[in-house]
């Protein structure tokens, strides 16, 4: 009888552990709390994968703030040692020193790759969520064009120029084509300007012939293929979208001598960021470092840029985009008056870049009238005069040459051009004016630190970090 | 009856002789149960100085023994003590008998280990297991219990928290196995796997500031403590499952007492002073030196000072701040506890408080506390059991290390600078004392451990066993920097980060138990088990108030604000388990064990697994072929099995994305974007254990000793990825890494005398663990640090090894430091990306020496601890000895290069970072490398034991009063504060990964205490 009811109590025991077990392993199923937003959460129509398309170019618009382009000029003859740089990073640059721990460095670098991993992650949802063939093919080329000008950004900043090795061996960048945690090799630059050649075509052929400018378009992927190839120095490939992009992208010549000082859209801006407010300015960078009509700049133009800008009287970009201060004294220096705005957008791409690249590789390739047709368009916007300044028909080719490569430098100013068209000269043994031991700043084009170090944590297997000075 | 007669007309005739008479003497024989004669036995008449030790023969005599009645203790090693009541009258007269036959004591094979989920004898134990009795537990004043395994037992590195009150100590069990996931041991009080989380609070912003983390251990009492069990091998912990593979460490509390109702009492009061202070530079030194930085960069004139202070001002002022943020510390601490038990139950009660100042001016930890542990027998068949507890700790902190306090005196208190200025007012720039002094800043701990059991027995031999535990836990942590601190126009600005933890478990187990025949046994327990722990934080600050929160008298309307409150945080463990035990004549030992863990932390595809665990122990001794007269005991022990650690933050496998409408969105469109990628196959780390161990005992257990080599290689490490920034992503919890910990230890217990009036016995241990990481996947050495310390995840070196690039000495010719590049060759320039793994932060070997020694009533314990070997990175000699900042500088720096020619230990002084080659002053290099080898008096201890007599007069069944002194010298080469470390770690990661690394980490305490135990 004991048994019996002893065996009752252990049967019992065995089902309170079952059922209290089942119940505990529902408990242990359910665990995602609400408060996390998971990728279920957040796409889940075609919609949600647009809106993760525009999060690329938000992010895009926070990389092209001014950072990338002040790091550029940094590295250049354009600008003066900085006038304030609280942790030390900026003289790195300035002093082309970087080194793997250099956290404004890392953190552009990064800022950069964000929009090939979200343009990657979208491959993953078109299908999952039902966005038609045509959408895909859409939003797959505004996709391209965004990785593209990141891979391309990142490969003029980290890498040495095509041409700095014959045949282009010498190391790139880091392609992301998938999504990965992992880390990667770097390709080589041969390589990295293929995928990004690559990228660009796909765009050329899948986006709309015209869209808003602050979203790609094949005008857009054409012009930055152009400067692709600029930077390549193939210039056949290069004019023959130029031609088409200054002749059939709807776009032209705006006669604002200031791209940066309106919120306004100008006629000449093929791709832009856009800003919509003090609070929501996209062009942040360049206003904290370059603004000089309320505070001290925190970066200042060499003296040799303002002097050559300013021997001119009668150019107006001497007398409206430049400001000597403090004038005799000890802390003299030269403001860039190009960002004294609370906010506008960066025309990434823009009819100004297009005319004056055209100029320059129809000069190096002996097209003298296109040449000088293109840079006395840029020269009368200048002056405001079409007959003092302009550079006559008959000018020999080196001086047309000079005098384009000169007004890219007086137009393009702190937007991030010199130091890579001094680069691309020093590495073009094709140009006549090639001149490989070309300085810049007192330093070789192509020595170590002429090119941004790598974050620590970008290394993994098989990562070979760039050289660390070797410039001063 | 006979006896009782013979006694009584014994008795009676000593009585009628008178109380002069002199038995004379009593005398007998001691044998074991071969009849072979006992010698050197210890005789001994109990509460008087009359005694013998037995002869080669076997035989004993006392002389010169007043007649009466006593009571004999005859003790030997290896043999129980046996108790005798005896009459002696007078001319030899005695009822002693002629020979008396000792049996053998197995005690060595029979003390009860606690294991997980139930005890076993030791002779049981297939594992590897350490234990430490209350006794071991409380001979010196510690600032938390975790601290008094230093140097006790094999294996168990302890490094004891610095000298800041409540401080915590990092426990490292045969190694680091982890790298991002915790890698304490699984803390289990009464069979509550408690919340111990040093980084709680951290969640919440409240942050790890003041130099050292909150220690969630510092509230339970040590007083409390009965024992404490460290499981060490998978054998042991695979019971545990996916939370054992650091090893766990079982905390058991009193429960009453057999023997009836008894109080006791225990209280000590004392000092604490640091072990060692630095030798920062006064006033004069400063300028001198501050000004020869300046000339060397080509200065002219007297160089700018820093803080706007000038020349006359600085060489007026001397300021001693080390002086001024240290103190000697007064620590008392009082316990009361009251134990009974009858056939029906027992009872333990205790209330305790103590109050624990340390060195630093303004830092206390006060601690109150009460536990009730009882046990009732409700019928023949049903038991129940009760434990709660209650404590309350109260940190009142200071800022420390980077944080300020002796840290702001050993680097920016300038000694040229005042404490108050021209007016008396507090001088605002670097000041210590201002800030100790305004600043309120306190972080009060409630916690409360309660489980309650009920066993049933079903049938003979089977018995069912439910538990229900609660560990409540609620940290709270209040600042208020006044209005006159913070220099603004609004009034203070006061903090305050509650966490409350709720942390429940039920289980219920069915264990059997059964002989089969005379040889054969054999026990089963299976169980299941469901755990659950949630968090809830809520945050409020005020910049109007004129005290801080916990005040509840002032700024009314401020405290009604509402807090921010935090999303609930949680997990869930499900988990089954069972262990099976045989054994054949209690000489073989077999026992299985396997665990099936369910876990919410862990990813889709992983959510569950099983841990299994074989082992088996083999008595040799027992053998007949064994005969060896020396060895009394030889236990062969072998175990390999599988354990995991599940130790990290929750939902890390869950892909986190930011919703539409939370972001700015991008010229009026809506963004939506992905932060960290999902990671459905997260899952615990996994260790494979190998452990073989002996067990001897010789010359009938005078010395014994434990040897055991393991080889545990873990797999499945969690790593908290910094990610390759060309991922697009930041941080990734993956399972990455492979770790191997092999090791060998020993300990040694040698009872060297043993006598009646005299007793030494010694205890030494030592262990070796070589670590090394095999494996971090395809990701670089960067891709997991220290917190800001430059160690790294380096293949085949050890966890948290140092990432630095190589110093090689200073150029004579110019006073700059030479460094080498990454393929050996002398350059000038410092560049991180020349960092290498240097050094070998492993010590060779830890352990400890113990000598206790007991002369009639007075004891005294003399404690060791050493670390041979092992690196440690002096961080803020970088910044104290390097390039001259705003930072006081140490005298080292005497020796310094000064003039072309110079043999110089430091570099040319310079303020200008480009002559060390870099432009940053945070030059790490292997220059401040150092060995941390130490040997350490740890503790001595001098107590002395009232006579019986004479607590009884005054009614009290024990007196004992000691003089303890902790820390007293530590012989070492290294240069700085103190050897022995425990930083401000910034996470788990940095916990596993810098234990090596001081900056400006206050040293440990040195403490002088007296102690009255007394038992009612």
């Amino acid at each position: 009888m004991r048994m019996k009811k002893n065996f009752y109590i252990l049967i019992g025991f065995i089902t309170t552990v079952i059922v209290i077990g089942i119940t505990s392993c529902a408990k242990i199923e359910e665990t995602k709390p609400d408060y996390i937003f998971t990728e279920e959460d957040a796409i889940k129509t075609p919609t949600d994968v647009q809106n993760l398309l525009n999060s690329c170019y938000d992010a895009f618009a926070n990389a092209i703030n001014g950072r990338a382009q002040t790091f550029n000029d940094l590295l250049s003859d354009d600008l003066a040692k900085p006038l304030k740089d609280d942790n030390g990073f900026k003289n790195e640059i300035y002093n082309r020193n970087t080194n793997i721990f250099n956290s404004d460095v890392s953190a552009l670098y990064k800022t950069f790759y964000v929009i090939p991993f979200r343009i990657n992650n979208m491959e993953d949802f078109y299908a999952k969520v039902g966005v038609s063939e045509t959408e895909q093919k859409r939003m797959r080329a505004e996709g391209r064009f965004l990785r593209a000008a990141c891979h391309f950004e990142v490969l003029k900043l980290w890498a040495h120029p095509s041409g700095f090795t014959p045949a282009n061996e010498h190391a790139g960048i880091v392609i992301r084509d998938a999504v990965s945690q992992l880390p990667k090799a770097r390709s080589t630059v041969a390589e990295s300007y293929a995928f990004i050649i690559s990228d660009l075509e796909y765009a050329i052929a899948n986006l709309p012939a015209v869209n808003d400018d602050y979203k790609a378009s094949q005008g857009s992927a054409k012009a930055l293929l152009a400067k692709v190839y600029y930077m390549m120095n193939k210039p056949a490939q290069a004019l023959a979208l130029l031609n088409d992009v200054i002749a059939s992208s709807g776009k032209s010549l705006s006669g604002a001598l200031n791209k940066f000082d309106s919120t306004a859209a100008l006629s000449e801006f093929i791709f832009t960021t856009r800003s919509t407010g003090a609070g929501d300015n996209r062009a942040g960078e360049f206003v904290s470092r370059y603004r000089c009509d309320n505070k001290i700049p925190e970066f200042a133009l060499s003296k040799e840029l303002y002097l050559l800008l300013t021997s001119d009287t009668l150019d107006k970009r001497g007398k409206n985009l430049v400001q000597i201060f403090n004038a005799g004294k000890d802390n003299e220096y030269y403001g860039c008056k190009k960002f004294n705005s609370d906010y506008f957008g960066v025309p990434y791409l823009n009819m100004t870049d297009m005319i004056l690249t055209r100029a320059e590789l129809a000069a190096e390739t002996g097209d003298l009238s296109t040449a000088i047709g293109d840079v006395n368009k840029i020269i009368f916007r200048a002056y405001a005069d079409s007959t003092t300044k302009i550079v006559s028909g008959g000018a020999n080719a080196s001086d047309v040459l000079a005098e384009i490569r000169k007004q890219r430098r007086l137009e393009l100013f702190c937007e991030g051009d010199r130091v890579q068209t001094l680069k691309r000269r020093g590495a073009n043994n094709t140009d006549a004016s090639y001149n490989p031991n070309l300085t810049i700043r007192n330093a070789p084009w192509n020595c170590p630190g002429m090119i941004l170090q790598f974050p620590s944590i970008e290394t993994g297997a098989g990562f070979v970090f760039n050289g660390t000075g070797g410039c001063n | 009856m006979i006896k009782t007669f013979t006694k009584q007309t014994l008795w009676l005739a000593a009585m009628l002789i008178g109380t002069s008479a002199f038995a004379d003497k009593i005398k007998g024989r001691l044998v074991d149960d071969k009849n072979e004669p006992i010698i050197g036995a210890t005789v001994a008449i109990e509460n008087t100085a009359f005694g013998a030790v037995s002869d080669a023969n076997g035989f004993y005599e006392i002389k010169n023994l007043p007649a009466g009645t006593y009571k004999l203790k005859i003790s030997y090693l290896g043999y129980q003590t046996t108790y005798l009541e005896v009459l002696a009258i007078a001319d030899d007269a005695t009822d002693v008998p002629k020979s008396i036959t000792l049996k053998e004591d197995s005690k060595a094979l029979d003390d009860v280990v606690v294991v997980g989920y139930g005890t076993k004898l030791k002779r049981e134990v297939t594992g590897s297991i350490a234990k430490i009795n209350a006794k071991e537990l409380n001979d010196m004043p510690i600032p938390s219990f975790e601290s008094a395994l230093q140097a006790k037992l094999p294996g168990v590195q302890v490094t004891t928290g610095s000298g800041v009150a409540g401080s915590s100590a990092v426990i490292r069990i045969r190694g680091v196995a982890s790298i991002s996931a915790g890698g304490d041991p699984l803390y289990v009080v009464d069979g509550i796997p408690i919340t111990q989380d040093f980084f709680l609070n951290n969640g919440n912003s409240a942050g790890n500031s003041g130099g050292m983390n909150n220690n969630p251990l510092a509230s339970i009492n040590p007083d409390d403590i009965e024992s404490i069990d460290v499981l060490k091998d998978a054998a042991a912990t695979a019971i545990y499952g996916s939370r054992g593979s650091n090893g766990v460490i079982l905390v058991t509390t009193k429960r009453g007492r057999k023997g009836g109702f008894s109080v006791s009492y225990t209280g000590s009061v004392g000092i604490s002073r640091p072990t060692a202070l630095p030798n920062m530079l006064n006033s004069t030194e400063y300028l001198q030196l501050y000004q020869e930085a300046y000339e060397n960069d080509g200065g002219i004139g007297l160089a700018p000072l820093p803080g706007g202070i000038s020349w006359e001002q600085a060489r007026k002022t001397n300021t001693d701040w080390v002086d001024l943020t240290t103190r000697t510390g007064i620590k008392n601490t009082h316990s009361v506890t009251v134990s009974n038990s009858g056939k029906k139950g027992g009872i333990y009660g205790s209330v305790g408080y103590s109050n624990n100042e340390s060195y630093l001016v303004g830092n206390r930890y006060e601690r109150i506390s009460g536990r009730l542990n009882g046990d009732y027998n409700l019928t023949k068949k049903l038991k129940a059991g009760v434990s709660t507890s209650l404590s309350q700790g109260t940190n009142y902190r200071v800022n420390t290390a980077w944080a300020g306090g002796l840290g702001q005196a050993m680097s920016t208190a300038l000694p040229i600078y005042p404490v108050y200025d021209s007016v008396g007012k507090y001088f605002t720039g670097d000041n210590p004392v201002r800030t100790q002094e305004l600043k309120k800043w306190r972080t009060t701990e409630i916690r409360s451990i309660n489980n309650i059991q009920l066993d049933y027995e079903l049938a003979k031999g089977l018995i069912a066993t439910g538990k229900y535990n609660l560990d409540y836990m609620q940290l709270q942590d209040d600042q208020y920097d006044p209005q006159a601190l913070i220099n603004s126009t609004h009034l203070g600005t006061a903090n305050r980060y509650a966490t409350y933890v709720s942390n429940y478990s039920y289980s219920l187990m069915l264990n059997y138990r059964r002989a089969i025949g005379k040889d054969h046994s054999m026990s089963l327990m299976g169980a299941y088990e469901f755990q659950e722990s949630r968090t809830n934080s809520s945050s409020v600050s005020s910049n109007n108030m004129t005290n801080g929160f916990w005040d509840d008298k002032a700024d009314a309307a401020e405290q009604g604000r509402l807090p921010k409150v935090n999303p609930e945080d949680g997990y869930s463990f499900l988990s089954y388990f069972g262990r099976a035990n045989y054994d054949y004549k209690k000489k073989y030992f077999v026992e299985f064990v396997l665990r099936n863990d369910w876990s919410t932390k862990f990813g889709a595809n992983y959510r569950y697994g099983f841990f299994p665990a074989l082992s088996a122990t083999w008595v040799i001794s027992d053998e007949k072929f064994f005969k060896i007269p020396s060895v009394s005991l030889t236990k062969i022990r072998m175990a390999y099995g599988k354990s995991g650690n599940a130790n990290i933050p929750t939902n890390q496998y869950l892909s986190k994305w930011q919703p539409a409408g939370a972001s700015t969105p991008y010229y009026n469109q809506p963004i939506t974007f992905p932060s960290i990628i999902p990671n459905p196959d997260l899952r615990w780390e996994t260790s494979w254990t190998f452990n073989a161990g002996i067990d001897v005992g010789l010359f009938k257990d005078r010395v014994t000793f434990t040897a055991d080599v393991y080889d545990k290689r873990t797999t499945d490490v969690f790593m908290q990825l910094a990610l390759p920034p060309s991922t697009g992503f930041d941080n990734y919890w993956g399972n990455v890494g492979a770790i191997t910990n092999r090791g060998v230890e020993f300990s040694i217990t040698s009872r060297n005398i043993v006598g009646a009036k005299f007793t030494w016995i010694t205890n030494f241990n030592v262990s070796r663990n070589w670590n090394e990481i095999t494996s971090i996947g395809a990701y670089s050495e960067d891709a997991v640090s220290g917190g800001t310390n430059d160690t790294r995840v380096v293949v085949g070196e050890p966890v948290g090894t140092n990432f630095l690039v190589r110093f090689k000495g200073i150029d004579p010719a110019t006073g700059k430091p030479i460094y080498l590049d990454k393929a050996g060759n002398e350059t000038f320039i410092w560049d991180p990306k020349d960092r290498v793994a240097v050094g070998n932060i492993q010590p060779k070997a830890i352990g400890g020496i113990g000598n206790n020694f007991r002369y009639k009533n007075w004891e005294m314990n003399v404690l060791l601890n050493f670390v041979l070997g092992g690196d440690i990175y002096e961080s803020s000699a970088k910044r104290q000895n390097g390039v001259v900042t705003t930072w006081n500088m140490r005298t080292d720096l005497f020796d310094r290069w000064q003039k072309p020619g110079d043999q110089a230990a430091y570099a040319r002084l310079t303020q200008n970072t480009a002559t060390y080659g870099s432009s940053t002053p945070w030059i790490n290099t292997t220059q401040w490398i150092q060995d941390g080898t130490f040997l350490r008096l740890r503790n001595v201890t001098v107590a002395y034991n009232l006579p019986k007599s004479t607590c009884q007069k005054i009614k009290l069944s024990s007196i004992r009063i000691a003089v303890i002194g902790t820390n007293l010298l530590t012989f070492t080469k290294y240069t700085g504060l103190d050897p022995e470390i425990a930083r401000d770690f910034e996470n788990a990661t940095d916990r596993n990964m810098s234990p090596n690394i001081t900056y400006l980490t206050p040293p440990q305490e040195k403490t002088f205490t007296v102690q009255l135990s007394a038992n009612f």
